[in-house]
């Protein structure tokens, strides 16, 4: 048993920081994503630590995942802004997939470009009827010489919307697309996976917003989309096993990134109760919110050690399901705790944005309570969870031959 | 990081399972609930010769010089099999403050005959008030020639009725602070001025009533140095509160074992009741405040076993382990129904131990306050 760091591991956290206190973050493009800076994200890319995690020979540092946790510990405490959405969907989830099952051509093309931060990748996992059962899936490729036709409706596709503008930054948005490619096997043996370059809309793609209160989401449709043949990551109708392979509905695909994030706000909500006074007395001598920081200290500790354990497990090679998951669900819950409790240590002040003179820490709560609620249902929410841990960790009968 | 065990960590765990599920039945449990003495003497000396009552000595005291980490997985093998023994206040609470501040002299008197096995000892701590800081003592000892005199009620005190000696944690002088006026005493329980009642508790786990009346205790027999004894009671704390977070990790992974077999059985309505969404979100959550638990008090106790400081993590462990066992209980109740509440289940044993944990060593509340004094609060 061991709960430290290498000195090699301490001296990449340094790193990361100084970093972060020394560059300027540069302006956010709120078009993309509230927290995507076009020029710290390349500083970050720059400094080869977008593909940390990937094979030194694809362009990466061959780093583990205990240091690509830390990555985003630091990032997320110093809330730097390189789009953490992009992020997971590009690095987390899009590279490690790649990694393991794309053709070589495929990972000597985008792993270093992912790491350089030229490619972005988005999911195109979600349906209208596909949510939660996401074999029920229903759009379909069909392949035609030397390409792919495609035809369906793909639900909440975040990365649509952002190719238009994240061209001027010369990057590009590919997207990463679950199919049907077999109408009559069974839907785990019928599923493919496609990569291709959406920046701009393929003819017969369009993209319907959707707005939300914290970002701007869509839904793309494809009406005979044609895509070459060389898209087809690992071998067809393989694809359902790749993404249950990959961990994608049960890990944080920002690791780290929440526990720095809330770390560091937990020490701003610390000084502005010592500082608040109410009744004629500093707010941090009342009892309830001395016991609601604590409380949020003992389950942001305990969210670090899940995280970090579930690092280690996978750099071991060891089995991630147990630990993924259950990293997972307290994470989800931890965001709704941990924004519903700063929001209620703050009082009437809570609610005020950014925008307002008396907006406390600079009206970060109010937007964390926006987002934080979404984030915590994306990909496998808590209850969905519940259901993948209920059967997959404790072993218990699932009645809908559920799931990943 | 390093999340696993050793390999002779696993061993010790997979011996101890082995040993106490064939020696610790829940019909022994049981009997010691009702029994005088509260623990098996013919367990407690096969236990001895395993070792475990030497297993945080050094050898020249007669142990086997294990670490804190090696205590750990002991005590949740303990606390999973609910073993009624002497053990922890032996070992933790009269054991380790005689290695760690005892003089050459005491050790030698003292850890041979606790490895063999063949003396209980336990620690005089609280009082009526109940509470875990320095204001709480009000046990007096005043010197008279070359002895102290003691007087005074000290209340929770385990296994007291068996122990052959008490630590008692005295005042010396009349204004005690953290700083100074606290001071640990030896006292053999057969010095006369010592009555001792055993309290009816919900676990039967025989905590003690010790009522000191003008009892006498030889000037050598102070523990560490005089007046400065509270800076050592609160390092033993930490890790008495540790260690009795593993023994409840063990026990609540006991709760959980036992109720996922149960509902993978028992059918209603034509099948297995675990194939309810309702009964499998129950048992998550049972599962995920286990391993929070877990997690945290890894984490303490490793840090205790290095030697580094820790105040918060220790009691985050026991906030965390406070809540999580009592509720991972109710929840085993729940999802057992009626039939868990029979005297002859195991069940409502975990439930009784639960409380009797979550308010020993100070309960979530007490710990949440530690912690907010760490983060600068």
């Amino acid at each position: 048993m061991n709960f430290t760091f290498t000195e090699e591991q301490q001296k990449f956290r340094e790193e990361i920081r100084s970093f972060c206190e020394r560059e300027p973050y540069g302006a956010i493009d709120t078009r993309v994503a509230s927290d995507f800076s076009p020029e710290f994200y390349r500083k970050v890319a720059a400094k080869g630590w977008i593909g940390l995690a990937f094979p030194k020979e694809y362009g990466g540092q061959g780093r583990g995942g205990i240091e690509q946790t830390i990555f985003g510990e630091e990032m997320g405490s110093h809330r730097g802004p390189v789009c953490w959405g992009g992020y997971g969907t590009t690095v987390v989830l899009g590279g490690a997939i790649l990694l393991k099952r794309g053709t070589e051509e495929q990972k000597r093309y985008y792993l270093p470009a992912i790491t350089k931060g030229e490619i972005w990748i988005g999911q195109g996992f979600t349906e209208s009827d596909a949510g939660s059962d996401l074999l029920a899936l229903k759009t379909y490729a069909v392949r035609e010489g030397n390409h792919y036709i495609i035809n369906g409706e793909k639900m909440f596709q975040t990365w649509a919307p952002r190719g238009q503008y994240i061209r001027q930054y010369n990057m590009s948005q590919h997207v990463l697309l679950l199919a049907r490619t077999d109408q009559s096997a069974p839907p785990d043996k019928s599923l493919s996976l496609f990569i291709f370059d959406a920046t701009t809309s393929l003819p017969g793609m369009s993209i319907q917003p959707i707005i939300t209160p914290y970002e701007i989401t869509s839904e793309v449709f494809f009406d005979n989309v044609r895509i070459p043949a060389e898209s087809l990551v690992g071998e067809e109708n393989q694809a359902w096993d790749y993404v249950v392979e990959s961990g994608a509905f049960y890990w944080d695909r920002r690791p780290g990134y929440y526990i720095g994030l809330m770390t560091g706000l937990l020490q701003e909500l610390v000084q502005y109760v010592k500082e608040t006074q109410v009744d004629g007395q500093p707010l941090s001598k009342n009892a309830l919110i001395r016991h609601k920081l604590a409380e949020l200290a003992i389950r942001i500790e305990g969210l670090r050690l899940y995280t970090y354990r579930f690092a280690w497990s996978r750099d071991k090679g060891l089995d991630i399901t147990g630990p993924g998951s259950v990293m997972k669900f307290h994470t989800d819950r931890l965001l709704l705790y941990f924004s519903n409790s700063a929001m209620q240590i703050l009082g009437p002040y809570g609610q005020l944005k950014k925008e307002s003179k008396y907006a406390p820490l600079k009206g970060t709560i109010e937007s964390m309570y926006k987002r934080l609620i979404m984030r915590s249902f994306v990909s496998t929410g808590p209850s969905a969870m519940r259901n993948v841990i209920a059967g997959y960790v404790l072993g218990l009968p699932n009645e809908f031959g559920l799931i990943y | 990081m390093d999340f696993e065990f050793t390999q002779s960590q696993k061993i010790l765990r997979r011996t101890a399972r082995d040993f106490l599920e064939r020696e610790c039945p829940k019909t022994l449990v049981r009997e010691m609930e009702a029994d005088d003495k509260g623990y098996s003497p013919q367990l407690q000396r096969k236990m001895a010769d395993l070792d475990w009552f030497g297993l945080i000595s050094p050898e020249n005291y007669g142990g086997t010089g294990g670490d804190f980490i090696d205590l750990m997985v002991l005590l949740e093998e303990m606390g999973r099999a609910l073993l009624p023994s002497t053990f922890f206040s032996t070992v933790v609470l009269g054991g380790l403050p005689i290695l760690e501040i005892g003089s050459e002299e005491q050790k030698q008197r003292f850890l041979p005959k606790i490895a063999k096995g063949e003396i209980n000892l336990t620690l005089a701590l609280t009082e009526p008030n109940s509470r875990y800081n320095v204001d709480s003592i009000g046990v007096k000892a005043i010197t008279d020639k070359n002895k102290y005199v003691i007087n005074g009620i000290k209340l929770f005190v385990p296994y007291a009725h068996v122990a052959d000696f008490l630590i008692c944690v005295a005042k010396t002088k009349e204004e005690a602070s953290a700083g100074e006026g606290i001071s640990l005493l030896i006292i053999d329980t057969k010095s006369p001025g010592i009555t001792c009642h055993v309290l009816e508790t919900i676990a039967m786990d025989k905590q003690c009533e010790v009522v000191f009346e003008n009892t006498r205790v030889p000037k050598e027999n102070m523990l560490g140095e005089l007046d400065h004894g509270w800076a050592y009671i609160e390092k033993l704390l930490q890790k008495a509160t540790v260690a009795l977070c593993a023994e409840m990790i063990g026990g609540a992974q006991k709760v959980l074992e036992m109720t996922v077999d149960y509902v993978k059985q028992r059918v209603q309505f034509g099948r297995p009741i675990g194939s309810f969404q309702i009964i499998q979100s129950h048992c998550v959550e049972m599962l995920t405040l286990l391993e929070d638990s877990r997690l945290l008090t890894y984490e303490a106790g490793w840090k205790l076993s290095q030697g580094l400081p820790c105040a918060a993590e220790v009691s985050m462990a026991k906030a965390r382990a406070s809540e999580a066992y009592q509720i991972i209980t109710a929840l085993g109740h729940e999802v057992h129904g009626g039939v868990g509440f029979a005297v002859e289940h195991d069940m409502n044993l975990y439930f009784r131990r639960a409380k009797s944990a979550e308010i020993s060593f100070g309960d979530a509340d007490f710990h949440r306050e530690k912690v907010a004094i760490e983060l600068g609060l």
